[in-house]
This record gives structure tokens, C-alpha cells and sequence, in this order.
């Protein structure tokens, strides 16, 4: 049996101070009032919402899935059940504006709620997910009409959304789609195309569902110049809002797959279907843009869903178990101890959890620039949307890279155990592998780090990034023994990551591309680890502090895990620094055929 | 139309209670009773119907308050608490006392309960309560039919029966016979604004004695030792077997 949920509120109540969340969004009118009095009551209810009525079913959405019958995706009956009540608590739409019917809280405040559902039940967590991108599209650029037509019931959780870009031959590279848009005389268009992997396409948890297409019109530029997107509903809505006629969307069918299996990934048909233009022709791609870094933090919030998740259900089984006489363990101690007294499975347990901690942070922070980007204004916002833009591929990439990593050595906790079902664990396994691969594959997550952010105006941004580490050691250094004797540590790997940036940057300069992208992923993974061992230091700063103001046990364990994270995690980041830099010759001299 | 809802906080289950001679410790931070989120629920379902105000009245140490904030989570109006040092201790005669007389403040037309609160126990508040405020009380309601008239389904000894609910009464409601909704996220933010009221103990009209004497307090002992069964590979046969002489199977 699977260990029942129980969200981390505490954990991720404090990582909202490590990110120094209030005062930053206090700087914004909207947020003033943003305290903890908002976010611990939203926490504390929402993961009782996921305890109960979430995490019991993850398993059974595992094992039954979603099954396809003459077109028809049936979900398993808990899930009906369950989204009809994930509605009416209203947690779709915390972060939305309230103008729209949204909760109007800012982003950040839905780092936790995602982290907390995404947990207990990753694939259900999907529907609403892809709707919120739907919502944010019309919302940002539909007219009137298609915001009163649709929003509404997509807001209140009546109808969910989808997005559809990829086609069989198009999945990084859009711009060879071939879904095509024909004008119509009465200004709509009739959308002919295949597209594939569309999540939720197809479903019976609600009546009506609104499709993102992106297709092209006839004769409009070549490659992603000439992409539009498009509003297709499944059912046509008349205009009192009503259900019409069926719109001929079919779903073909659903696939087999590794995770997620009550996420129905979908092969979606539109056969001269109804769609309506968003925005202006042509623009289909830049609109995708703009809602895409949201998107893609919340790919990596999944990567930490999983694996704290799996962390909860090894530790418990690594206070069961009993196996083994630990090292140095009288024989008669011995007898009531379990695997949790082994060094070595200790050391699995922490890495997880120390990891946790870090991407938890960074997710957030994340979300904060985000907000600051969307609500702030003048220098704020430009800050906002300049760190955005280096930490969301990060964020992204890092985070749902430890996601399998770390479930995998949860699932080593167990042994024997972990590998078969019953467990459970092996599913935080299976649904995490996704996430390196949906919205952007973390290859092309690397290159947009790489070639899009690191030239950011002329490699400043990144310089104030690094600068922004700087800042942390100095105050460490200024706070006592244990924080000076991590901030030098953390120093080494700043410093080692700035010289590995300069040298991609001239690489760049000179014009060497294929050398640099060779070290991209390497350089990304680099990146991950230094920030992280950034946040883990802003940690250790808070927790020294709370530690003396309260005395509670649990900050010099918070301190613990920075500690562990900085001197034991954190130096993996110059392991990376020769694959950044040793370019594009090994991997080229060997033949496509001899591998 | 008044609907009152006695919810009481208690120390959150997920940890373990602590006792100070017989007493029990109760932390700054208290929780609601799970037992009583039946009860609002039937008493928002109520305001639906009616357009009713629904009270939350409490006693006890009121600590953060986050009990009944949880209770004006779901989407109860105000809350109304007793938090006397006097009270410490009380017994059910007393708290239902207390409670009356806080009801009487709201000029409640309802008064639910749950049937019985997870750290106490004593089942018998409601009835007393009943008494006290001279109302019919419909107790173990199961299920509640809201059409044009409202009935509510009783548990009984023999089954069930089914009542209609008068204007006013006192109902006692069973753990699983409604679903408590979940708090949605907009009440969730309402509630930090709703009205929380302090009543001084002095200004109820209490007519009962503190007359429970506390004696002592002792773990339950397991009554019966269950038997190891060491299996050598027989022992399926040997729970097979003892389950025939149990004739379960
Ligand atoms: C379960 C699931 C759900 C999905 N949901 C949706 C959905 O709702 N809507 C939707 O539109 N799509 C969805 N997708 C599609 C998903 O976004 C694509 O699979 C993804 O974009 C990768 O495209 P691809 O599979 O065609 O791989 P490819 O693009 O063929 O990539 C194959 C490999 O080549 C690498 N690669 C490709 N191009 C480059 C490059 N330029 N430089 C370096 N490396 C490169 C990639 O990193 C990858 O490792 C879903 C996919 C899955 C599996």
C-alpha cells in the first residue's frame, strides 16, 4: 500500500520566505496586503483537499487509465467524481484575475497549490493545467466576444482547454505544421488537420471542451512565421451560451504510454471544424510565447512533485523496514533497528530531500519574477522579466531532470519493494518522465539558455544573476562560522560557473555555435546546481535567524540540509565545467551508423 | 431564519494528545472538530434553503482561532466563543449551559451539533442543550432532504426514520450522513474579515454547578492478547481453521 499524502505545508510556507516573497510582492499595489495569513490557510486547505480527495486516487488512475470507445475517452469514475469537487473548491483559478472570475492572487501563490495537487495526483492535475494556457491565451489575446463566449465556464472549471501544436512531423520544430485555417465569408475559418500527444483532447468529466490550435492560413509565410492559432470548440456554443451542434473534432485515439495514464493523450482530428482567429493571422507563435514561461515552471514543479512525493513514501518505508545490523549497532540494538539507521540509505533520503528544498525554492522564485514581470511596473518589471527569462528554462530543465533521478533513488530506498507496484513509489517514477520532455524537451531548454538568455543584453542579465549570488555569500560570510565556512564553498562553484559563462560567451562571440550548443545541457545542468546551491545559502541565512528567534528543532534542520546541499551536492557543478567547454569534436567523431 | 452550529476546537488528532491530570493539554493551535463539519454542512445547505445567517458559537481556550476560522472557511457568517479559565475542565451540564446561552445571544431558531466531539466524547451536549432552550431534539440525523418542506433522517436503534424538521429544534448530526463541502478558495480569503466575537462568561446567565469531580485517569489495557500464528508454511491452514471454528467462513 502506497503511504497516504501528507503535504509539506510547513516546508513550503517557509519557502516563501526564503524567496523573500512578501516584501517583494508588497512592492506591487495589487499585493500589498500578500502575507502569510493568506498563504498558510491556502496551503492547509488545500492539501486537505489533496489528501483526501486526490492522492487516494493517483493509484487508481494509474492502473485503470483513461480507455477510448468509438471516439468517446472515458475517465475512471473517481475522477469524474473528484474534478467535479477540485471545481467547486475553486483552486483552478486562484492565481486568474479576479475580473475574469479568478481568485486574483498572484502567481507565486499558486507555486504551492500546484506543488501540493501535482503531488497527490499529477495526472488530473493535467486538465486543469492545459486550461489555465487556454484561459491565458484568450484572455490575453481574444476579443470581447471570445472572452465572454468562452472564459466564464473555462474559468469556473465547466469547461477545461487544451493547447495543440504538435503534429506527427512537428514537435520541437513548429514550423513545419500543416494543419491548415480557410477563411470562411462570415470570419471564421475551417480548421482541417491532424494533430498528436493532445492532452486531454478527449474526455467525460465535462460537456464541452475549447481547443488551442495553432494551423496556417493559405498562403501565409513559410515556417513559424506563418502559424496562427485558433479557438475550436468541441461542441459549437450559441450565442445565449448554450450547447450546438458538434463541431467535427474527433478524437482517433489514445496512447499506451509510460505514465500518466489518466492523463489521456490524444490523437485529435478536425475535419473542417468551426475555429475562430485569436489575435491577428500569422501571430499564432508569438502568442504561444507569452504564456509559456508559466507553462514551463509549472513542467518543472512536477519534476518537484514527484520527488517529494516518492521522498514521502521511501522515508516511511525506511522507518519500517527492518533489515540488517547497521554498522557499528549492538546486536541487541540492531534488533529494533530499520534501514533508515544505514548510512547509505540516510544519504539517499537526504540528497532527496535537500533537492526538494532547492527546487522548491527556485520553482517559487521563479513564479515570483513572473509576477513582477505580469503586475509590477518600470525597473521591477523589466527585472522581473529578465531574471524570468534565465531562470524559467532552468527551472524547467533542472527541476524535471531530478525529478526521475530522485524518484529513481527513492525507489532504490525500498529495494525490491520500490521496483513493484504495490508500493506505489514506481509511479512517481513513471509519471515524472514526462516532464524532461513536454513543453520543450529539456535539449531545447538548454539551447534557449544558452543562445536566447546568456546573450541577454550583452550577457549583463547573467552578470546580474551571478552578482546576486555574490550578494548571499558576502551575507553569509557575515553570518557566523557555519555560514562563512558554506559561503566559501559555495564561492568555488560561482566563480567556476562565471569563467565557464565568459568562455561560451566568447565561443559565441567568435562565431563557434555548434561548439557552444554541444555544451549546452552540460552548462544548464551547471546552472542548476549553482542556483540551487544559491537558495540553499538564502536558507541557511533564514533558518540561523529563525533558529535563534524560536529554538525550534526544525530550522537547524533546514540549516542541516543547506549544508549537506553545499558541500556535498553543489560541487557536482565543476564536474560539469569540462563537458561545458570541450566542444563538439568528440561527439562528432563518431559515425551516425556506429552507434 | 438564525442557524446556530456548535463546533468545538480541538487539538489537531495528527499529533498526539497530551494529558495535564485528566485534562487535556490543549495547544495555542486548535483545529475543528472533523465531527462538526457535518453539521455546518447541514446548516449551509439550510441557508441555501432559507437565506438563513449561520453563527459558529464556541467555548474553550480560543488559542489562534484557527478552528473556527476553518468553520468560516466553509462558509458560516460569524462566530461567537466563551474562553474562561473558570470553564476549564467543565462538564457536558455545563458546557451545554454555556452554549444555550450563547445560542440564546444568536436567537437561533436551529441548533446542530455533531453528535459527539473527537476529544470528549460525552454525547450528551445536544440533549441538554434541547433542554435548556426548551426545543425538540432530533438527534443521530443521518440525511437531510431540503424540497419544499425539510426532512431529516434519524438513526435508531431498530434502523432509520425520517422526520420533518419544525422551525425550531435542536439536531444532532451523525459523522458521514452529509458530505462536509471543502472550503473553496474565495471563502477561504472571506474569512479572514468575517466577524470572530469574544462573549465574557460574566454576561451569560449560568444556572448550573461545576459538579463533576475529577478522580483519575488510566490507560485502556488490551483486553485480549491476539495470538501469533508462526508461519512454517502451514500457516494459511491454521488461519483457515480459525476462521471455520469463528464460522466467518
Ligand atoms: C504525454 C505527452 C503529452 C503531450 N501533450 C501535448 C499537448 O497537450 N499539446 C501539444 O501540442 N503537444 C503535446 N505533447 C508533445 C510534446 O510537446 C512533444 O513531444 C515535444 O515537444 C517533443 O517533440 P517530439 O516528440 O516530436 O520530439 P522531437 O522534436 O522529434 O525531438 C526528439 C529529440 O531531438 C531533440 N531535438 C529536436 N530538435 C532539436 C534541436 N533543434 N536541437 C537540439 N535537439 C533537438 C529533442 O530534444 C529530443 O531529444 C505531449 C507529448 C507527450 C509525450
Amino acid at each position: 500500500m502506497a503511504v497516504p499524502y501528507k503535504a509539506p505545508v510547513k516546508d513550503i510556507v517557509f519557502g516563501y520566505e526564503v524567496i523573500d516573497s512578501y516584501n517583494v510582492l508588497n512592492k506591487i499595489s495589487e499585493f500589498s496586503d500578500f502575507s502569510e495569513d493568506i498563504v498558510i490557510p491556502t496551503m492547509e486547505e488545500c492539501a486537505k483537499f489533496s489528501e483526501e480527495v486526490l492522492a487516494p486516487i493517483n493509484a487508481i488512475g494509474d492502473q485503470q487509465g483513461a480507455s477510448i470507445e468509438n471516439g468517446n475517452v472515458t475517465m475512471p469514475e473517481e475522477f469524474v467524481d473528484a474534478y467535479k469537487k477540485f471545481i467547486e473548491a475553486g483552486w483552478a483559478s486562484i492565481s486568474l484575475p479576479e475580473e475574469i472570475g479568478g481568485g486574483g492572487m498572484p502567481i507565486t501563490l499558486s507555486g504551492g497549490t500546484l506543488e501540493i495537487l501535482s503531488t497527490a495526483n499529477l495526472a488530473f492535475g493535467l486538465a486543469p493545467g492545459l486550461s489555465a494556457g487556454a484561459i491565458s491565451a484568450i484572455n490575453f489575446h481574444g476579443n470581447q466576444e471570445q472572452k465572454d463566449k468562452f472564459l466564464p465556464k473555462l474559468v469556473s472549471g465547466q469547461w477545461t482547454g487544451t493547447m495543440n501544436l504538435s503534429e506527427p512531423q512537428s514537435g520541437s520544430d513548429l514550423g513545419t505544421i500543416t494543419t491548415k485555417a480557410e477563411k470562411q465569408d462570415d470570419g471564421t475559418y475551417k480548421v482541417t488537420g491532424t494533430k498528436v500527444w493532445i492532452t486531454f483532447g478527449e474526455h467525460n468529466m465535462t460537456e464541452n471542451i475549447i481547443h488551442l490550435v495553432l494551423a496556417k492560413v493559405p498562403g501565409s509565410p513559410e515556417g513559424t512565421k506563418g502559424i496562427s492559432m485558433f479557438i475550436v470548440p468541441k461542441v459549437m456554443v450559441n450565442d445565449d451560451g448554450s450547447l450546438g451542434d458538434n463541431n467535427n473534432v474527433s478524437c482517433i485515439s489514445i496512447e499506451e504510454k509510460l505514465g500518466i495514464h489518466a492523463s489521456p493523450t490524444c490523437v485529435m482530428e478536425y475535419d473542417g471544424s468551426v475555429g475562430y482567429l485569436v489575435g491577428e493571422e500569422n501571430r499564432g507563435l508569438n502568442y504561444m510565447f507569452t504564456m509559456m514561461n508559466e507553462a514551463r515552471v509549472w513542467v518543472g514543479g512536477q519534476g518537484l512533485a514527484c520527488a517529494s512525493g516518492a521522498l514521502q513514501g521511501a522515508s516511511q518505508y525506511a522507518r519500517d523496514r527492518v533489515q540488517g545490523r547497521p554498522v557499528g549497532m549492538s546486536k541487541e540494538d540492531a534488533k529494533k533497528s530499520t534501514i533508515i539507521d544505514h548510512a547509505d540509505v540516510r544519504r539517499m533520503l537526504i540528497t532527496i530531500k535537500s533537492y526538494v528544498d532547492a527546487m522548491r525554492y527556485l520553482m517559487y522564485d521563479n513564479q515570483l519574477m513572473l509576477d513582477l514581470e505580469y503586475f509590477a511596473e518600470g525597473e521591477l518589471k523589466e527585472f522581473g522579466e529578465e531574471r524570468c527569462g534565465i531562470l524559467t528554462p532552468i527551472t524547467k530543465a533542472w527541476i524535471s531532470d531530478l525529478g526521475v533521478e530522485l524518484s529513481s533513488i527513492a525507489i532504490q530506498v525500498y529495494g525490491g519493494m520500490g521496483y513493484v507496484e504495490e508500493t506505489g513509489v514506481a509511479q512517481y517514477l513513471r509519471d515524472s518522465r514526462i516532464a524532461p520532455i513536454y513543453e520543450g524537451t529539456n535539449g531545447i531548454q538548454a539551447l534557449d539558455l544558452m543562445f536566447r538568455k546568456l546573450p541577454l543584453d550583452n550577457g549583463q542579465a547573467m552578470q546580474r544573476l551571478l552578482a546576486d549570488v555574490n550578494k548571499v555569500i558576502d551575507e553569509m560570510n557575515e553570518g557566523g562560522e557555519v555560514l562563512s565556512d558554506l559561503a566559501q564553498k559555495l564561492k568555488v562553484e560561482v566563480d567556476r560557473l562565471s569563467e565557464v559563462t565568459l568562455w561560451l560567451g566568447s565561443k559565441m562571440l567568435e562565431g563557434e555555435l555548434v561548439d557552444a550548443s554541444a555544451g549546452a545541457t552540460p552548462y544548464l545542468k551547471m546552472f542548476g546546481q549553482v542556483l540551487g546551491g544559491y537558495y540553499m545559502g538564502k536558507a541557511a541565512i533564514l533558518a540561523t535567524k529563525k533558529l535563534e528567534e524560536t529554538g525550534d528543532e526544525y530550522y537547524k534542520e533546514k540549516i542541516t540540509l543547506s549544508k549537506f546541499y553545499i558541500e556535498q551536492l553543489l560541487p557536482l557543478a565543476s564536474g560539469y565545467a569540462s563537458s561545458v567547454t570541450a566542444g563538439k569534436d568528440d561527439l562528432f567523431n563518431i559515425k551516425a551508423e556506429s552507434f | 431564519m438564525n442557524i446556530t452550529v456548535c463546533a468545538k476546537q480541538i487539538p489537531d488528532p495528527a499529533n498526539e494528545t497530551s494529558y495535564d491530570n485528566g485534562i487535556i493539554v490543549r495547544p495555542e493551535e486548535q483545529v475543528l472538530d472533523d465531527t462538526d463539519r457535518y453539521g455546518i454542512e447541514i446548516a449551509l445547505q439550510l441557508k441555501e434553503k432559507y437565506d438563513a445567517e449561520v453563527t459558529i458559537i464556541s467555548m474553550g481556550p480560543a488559542g489562534t482561532m484557527k478552528g473556527l476560522q476553518q468553520a468560516l472557511q466553509m462558509g458560516a457568517d460569524k462566530a461567537l466563543y466563551v474562553d474562561d479559565d473558570s470553564l476549564k475542565g467543565a462538564n457536558s451540564l455545563m458546557t451545554a449551559n454555556v452554549l444555550s446561552e450563547l445560542a440564546k445571544t444568536t436567537n437561533a431558531d436551529i441548533v446542530i451539533f455533531g453528535t459527539e466531539s473527537t476529544d470528549g466524547y460525552s454525547g450528551t451536549v445536544p440533549q441538554q442543550v434541547s433542554r435548556f432552550l426548551n426545543l425538540d431534539c432530533i438527534s443521530y440525523v443521518k440525511a437531510i432532504e431540503i424540497g419544499e418542506d425539510v426532512s431529516l433522517t434519524r438513526q435508531t436503534s431498530e434502523g432509520s426514520e425520517k422526520v420533518k424538521m419544525p422551525q425550531n429544534c435542536v439536531i444532532s448530526v451523525t459523522a458521514g450522513g452529509v458530505e462536509p463541502r471543502y472550503p473553496n478558495f474565495k471563502d477561504i480569503m472571506a474569512a479572514k474579515s468575517k466577524p470572530i466575537e469574544k462573549v465574557e462568561l460574566s454576561t451569560l446567565n449560568i444556572t448550573t454547578d461545576q459538579n463533576l469531580e475529577f478522580i483519575s485517569i488510566e490507560a485502556l489495557e488490551n483486553s485480549k492478547n491476539g495470538e501469533k500464528i508462526i508461519d512454517e508454511g502451514e500457516a494459511f491452514q491454521v488461519i483457515v481453521d480459525k476462521l471455520k471454528e469463528l464460522k466467518v467462513i
